[in-house]
């Protein structure tokens, strides 16, 4: 509730900080680009890495703000929804690359490990939406979040109960695929495929929340729960379709993160990227489905940018160590800037 | 007739379907349970010594508690359709429970036959042989499974007798076996605290067999529990009317002279504390050796009390008999009672009041003197114990309390934040590390500022600087509601974690090697190492802390949190400052993590910022939503539960945040409101807050609210 008419010292001091970060990252851009530090290949090499990050973030923003825009609420255990995906597919990829069948047919082996981490997780997210969420339809919101942060902890900790502590790696999609040369730039093939494949699902998703029946529901859901049911939409059903939605969209997330990134596939893995994911969809505007995707890739880029092209400019030493923290300031920035996120119409009072 | 009959018959079958599902959930939990390693892991351990162990004994509990579900269910249901006979309704209750402990077992005997067959070691880590060993009792599979199934039958059986018992006996046997198996998962504790010096060898050597509690100590115990809660309905009455007669007989200003007592007590405490540290103190001279003498004046019992408590540190450190401890607590209560008595009647020649003749007093007076001399009894036992405690339980204990302690501070911080002001913050951690952070470099002479300050200069500097960080990390995310605060607080956390471990902040902070040599907190020449003393420290901050919540409670701020997290709007209406309140609940909360981790620093003497990880924050908001949001009795229980057992239970340490993650969704499912029954005065608010943003009408779990 801005009360704009009056200018408090919090208004005051708000704008200070809008300032001082435009100018820190106008001088720390300026900085680097003057030292010439990096050539232009660097740069697109960064970018690209940076959007096969961002498209895995995207899918996984997608999720909560699938969630969000139906429920109101921030499903914390989302992160560990995609967790279940890549850690379950890892076994299955493990499997086929014993067999050779990964080395033979590297696409349909990724079609499988999608399917079996689209299955497992979204299992997990139905589960999660039964036992956990289903009761708290009415319930206050800061007891659903804390329900899902309760249920984020247990289902880590069953992982890590089933599978071990121990980190696992995926077989390397990188070595098999190679790296293609454009003119002077070299980019891994991996990271194209990942983005590519990660763009596809998320139009076949954008398609069908636009065009089928469905999708419209979902989205009477999302505008008013009461009167779509009065309109005859079941909205229980339509809760389960969106987390069933949501835990596919993470899976296949888990799976591209193993492709992208084979190392660290643990029980813990799902943490951080679900804090991004949800800065990402903060970023897009929550509850906004092209602006999850928008938001997921921007991150994506920032992340990959940000410290090589800002915090290196203003002279941070180690500034790759601070990667993981862009994504939070990011949150934090975007909440003071633009609450609203990039594509999100002013919220009302309801959602905000 | 015909129909009604088809309807039963009907019924039945539904019964068995609903039967059939709780038992296959409880057969499903069992399997998880031993997948995830919690059967293997307990069963290290055995309940009673060579009979039970704690893994198997898990199991057993999940079984009964099936089969008690179904009949409970299958009441509920035979309640709707009434059966013909009672004796007719038994049997098939006791049909319907061996039915549920066959599944239950089943289940668990196809899981047992596939784990035999198929090695899914290599994926599930914990399918391993030696739980192939725990589920077949060492037996060849086929006697196994027809084991297991037998087993089931008898487990299923005796579930529905449990069911049918009449209730007091059940309250007993629950009473009775509970407490054996509480003995049995605290073996490890009782063992170090009774091989310390000064307890009866023998009676180690009773409880405790090689690997749980002996056969004939369960039994002895089980007894003697079921003896005392046969008992327990008359004990109120008993400690009713010893407080009566206390009230009669001493009923001039009670409150005042416990008070002074307790002064006393405490003074001396303190003394004993400081000379025992500091040889240059002149120690108090002795009246006499031991026991205490029948004309001893105030002053003599002091010294002996003194005295005493001297050789309860040496109980500590070397060997004194257990008598000691007695007579020492038996003195506490007589240097009471004498001083008290004293104080009494020079108030009474001082007011030269009218003598409370209990005769003329009302029955309103009567009733609130009582109240009053038992609260001030249970003030003084539980000080007496209180400041006892390190030395009755040892090292290691002391070390969980200091421990729980340390939490419990934190969580008295996060509930002003969460349970005051209704705003969740996830990242509690970060303060408590800027706590114990600024303390180590201010304290620290091998910290980059060199400044080697004492903890007592250091700790306003300190609780400031939290503070203002506090607000800091606040005004940002002011505007916003609930969710987002909770999410941003949790990436500061992190943040905080991070710059703690980078290199650009190295050469401050010490990157992943951290902050070493925080000198220890010490007064005068005496320092506080080592938990038996740091738990003193611990005691003052979180009794100071516990005092700033429950004043602050009721006050204006308080009042003005109430309402904010009511209805920020109508807050805002009504003239609150909603943002000035904000921060100042963050500051407030930020400040008294800050001492936490203030204590946190010099306790440990160095710090790593991989002390502060989310986990922490999640701890200590798990222990103030077991407890109940916003309760304090509940934040001190919250602590002594969630991070005491996981302490003293070896086996539940590794599934630590697995049962806080389960509580955290069972508690948020089936009890909103916290394990501790709030107090009625603030209930209306807080109903009013949970109808708030409920929609439907009908609302399931929310309806009681509404009435």
């Amino acid at each position: 509730m801005p009360n704009t008419n009056k200018i408090s010292w919090v208004n005051i001091i708000l704008w200070g900080i809008r300032i001082l970060v435009i100018i820190l990252i106008l001088w720390g851009v300026a900085n680097t680009i003057i030292s010439g530090k990096y050539s232009a290949n660097n740069w697109i090499s960064l970018i690209v890495a940076g959007l096969a990050q961002g498209s895995i973030y995207a899918l996984i923003a997608l999720g909560y703000s699938l969630v969000y825009g139906i429920m109101l609420m921030i499903n914390f255990a989302h992160g560990e929804v995609y967790m279940a995906g890549a850690f379950v597919s890892y076994f299955v990829a493990n499997a086929l690359e014993k067999s050779g069948f990964l080395i033979r047919q590297p696409i349909i082996t990724i079609v499988i490990l999608l399917i079996t981490a689209m299955l497992t997780s979204t299992l997990v997210a139905l589960l999660l939406e039964k036992i956990a969420y289903r009761k708290l339809h009415n319930a206050p919101r800061i007891v659903a979040l804390i329900t899902a942060i309760g249920a984020s902890f247990f289902l880590q900790y069953s992982f890590r109960g089933f599978f071990g502590t121990g980190f696992k790696t995926y077989p390397d999609f990188g070595t098999i695929w190679g790296k293609w040369t454009i003119g002077t730039t070299t980019i891994q093939v991996v990271q194209i495929v990942v983005a590519v494949a990660a763009l596809l699902i998320m139009l076949i998703l954008y398609w069908f929340v636009e065009k089928t029946k469905v999708g419209k529901s979902m989205r009477a859901v999302s505008e008013d729960r009461e009167i779509a049911a009065l309109m005859g939409i079941n909205v229980k059903k339509i809760i389960v379709i969106t987390f069933m939605l949501g835990g596919m969209l993470a899976g296949a997330a888990g799976v591209f993160r193993g492709i992208y990134q084979p190392q660290g596939i643990g029980y813990s893995m799902g943490f951080l990227p679900g804090l991004k994911a949800f800065s990402a969809a903060v970023l897009g505007g929550i509850g906004n489905i092209p602006g999850a995707m928008l938001g997921g890739l921007f991150l994506g880029i920032f992340e990959s940018l940000g410290p090589n092209l800002v915090l290196q400019g203003l002279g941070i030493v180690g500034a790759n160590q601070l990667k993981d923290a862009i994504a939070i300031v990011m949150l934090v920035l975007v909440l003071i800037f633009r609450p609203q996120g990039i594509l999100g119409e002013k919220l009302s009072e309801e959602k905000a | 007739m015909n129909t009604s009959e088809h309807k039963t018959i009907n019924n039945i079958q539904q019964d068995l379907l609903k039967c059939i599902r709780i038992g296959v959930y409880a057969g499903i939990i069992c399997i998880f349970v031993a997948l995830i390693g919690m059967v293997e892991k307990f069963n290290s351990r055995d309940i009673i010594s060579e009979v039970i162990s704690m893994g198997h004994t898990l199991l057993v509990i999940i079984t009964l508690s099936g089969t008690i579900l179904t009949i409970q269910q299958f009441r509920q249901i035979s309640l709707e359709y009434k059966h013909s006979s009672n004796g007719i309704n038994y049997l098939w209750e006791l049909l319907v429970g061996i039915f549920t402990g066959l599944i239950i077992s089943s289940i668990l005997a196809i899981f047992v036959v596939f784990i035999n067959e198929i090695d899914i070691r290599p994926i599930f880590i914990n399918a391993s042989p030696t739980l192939l060993t725990i589920l077949t009792f060492d037996k060849d599979i086929y006697t196994a499974t027809m084991n297991l199934l037998v087993l089931g039958v008898v487990l299923g059986f005796i579930g529905t007798l449990f069911l049918n018992l009449p209730g007091k006996l059940r309250l007993l046997l629950i009473a009775g076996i509970s407490s054996v198996i509480i003995l049995g998962m605290f073996q490890d504790i009782i063992t170090i605290i009774l091989s310390k010096d000064g307890w009866p060898k023998i009676l180690l050597n009773f409880l405790i067999d090689k690997n749980g509690v002996s056969v004939t100590a369960s039994i002895v115990i089980f007894i003697l529990i079921v003896i005392t809660t046969s008992i327990y309905p008359y004990l109120p009455t008993a400690y009713e009317n010893t407080m009566r007669l206390v009230a009669i007989y001493h009923s001039i200003n009670l409150r005042i002279s416990m008070y002074i007592m307790l002064a006393i007590t405490l003074l001396l405490r303190i003394y004993w504390f400081i000379a025992i540290s500091d040889k240059n103190l002149p120690m108090l001279p002795l009246c006499r050796e031991g026991y205490i003498t029948t004309n001893a004046t105030l002053g003599q019992c002091a010294i002996v009390v003194y005295n005493q408590f001297n050789n309860v540190t040496n109980l500590f450190a070397n060997s004194t008999s257990i008598i000691n401890l007695i007579i020492t607590i038996s003195e506490l209560i007589l240097v009471g009672s004498i001083s008290y008595s004293i104080i009494s009647i020079l108030w009474k020649s001082l007011r030269k009041t009218k003598s409370y003749n209990t005769n003329n007093l009302s029955e309103l007076e009567h009733q609130t003197l009582i109240i009053k001399t038992k609260r001030n009894f249970s003030i003084v036992m539980g000080s007496a114990l209180l400041l006892s405690l390190p030395m009755l339980l040892g090292v290691f204990p002391s070390e969980v309390l200091v421990n729980i302690g340390i939490y419990m501070l934190m969580g008295f911080g996060l509930n002003i934040v969460v349970g005051n002001a209704g705003l969740l913050d996830l990242g509690h951690v970060a303060f408590f590390a800027v706590g114990a952070y600024t303390t180590a470099l201010l304290t620290s002479p091998r910290a980059s500022l060199e400044l080697g300050l004492s903890f007592w200069a250091a700790l306003p500097i300190v609780i400031v600087i939290t503070g203002l960080t506090g607000i800091l990390v606040a005004t940002p995310v002011l505007r916003m509601r609930g969710d987002y605060l909770a999410i941003v607080t949790l990436g500061f956390g992190e943040i905080a974690r991070f710059l703690f471990l980078s290199d650009w902040f190295k050469p401050w902070l010490g990157g992943a090697q951290g902050i070493i040599k925080i000198p220890p907190i010490s007064i005068g020449s005496i320092e506080f190492i080592g938990p038996h003393r740091i738990y003193y420290l611990i005691i003052l901050f979180a009794l100071i802390a516990l005092f700033i919540s429950v004043r602050i409670k009721d006050s204006r701020v308080g009042r003005a949190w109430m309402a904010m997290k009511a209805d920020e709007k109508v807050a805002e209406t009504m003239g609150i400052n909603t943002v000035y309140y904000k921060l100042l609940a963050f500051g407030m909360g930020a400040m008294i993590a800050s001492i936490s981790g203030a204590i946190f620093a010099t306790k440990l003497g160095t710090i790593f910022p991989h002390s502060f990880n989310v986990l922490v924050s999640i701890t200590a908001l798990s222990l103030i939503i077991v407890g109940g949001i916003g309760n304090l009795t509940g934040v001190i229980i919250g602590a002594l539960v969630l991070v005491g057992l996981p302490e003293l239970l070896r086996e539940f340490s590794e599934f630590r945040l697995l049962i806080y993650g389960t509580l955290l969704i069972v508690m948020m499912l089936l009890r909103p409101e916290g394990l501790v029954p709030k107090s009625n005065t603030n209930t209306m608010i807080k109903d009013q807050d949970l109808i708030q943003d409920a929609w439907v009408e009908n609302s399931t779990i929310y309806s009681h609210v509404k009435r």
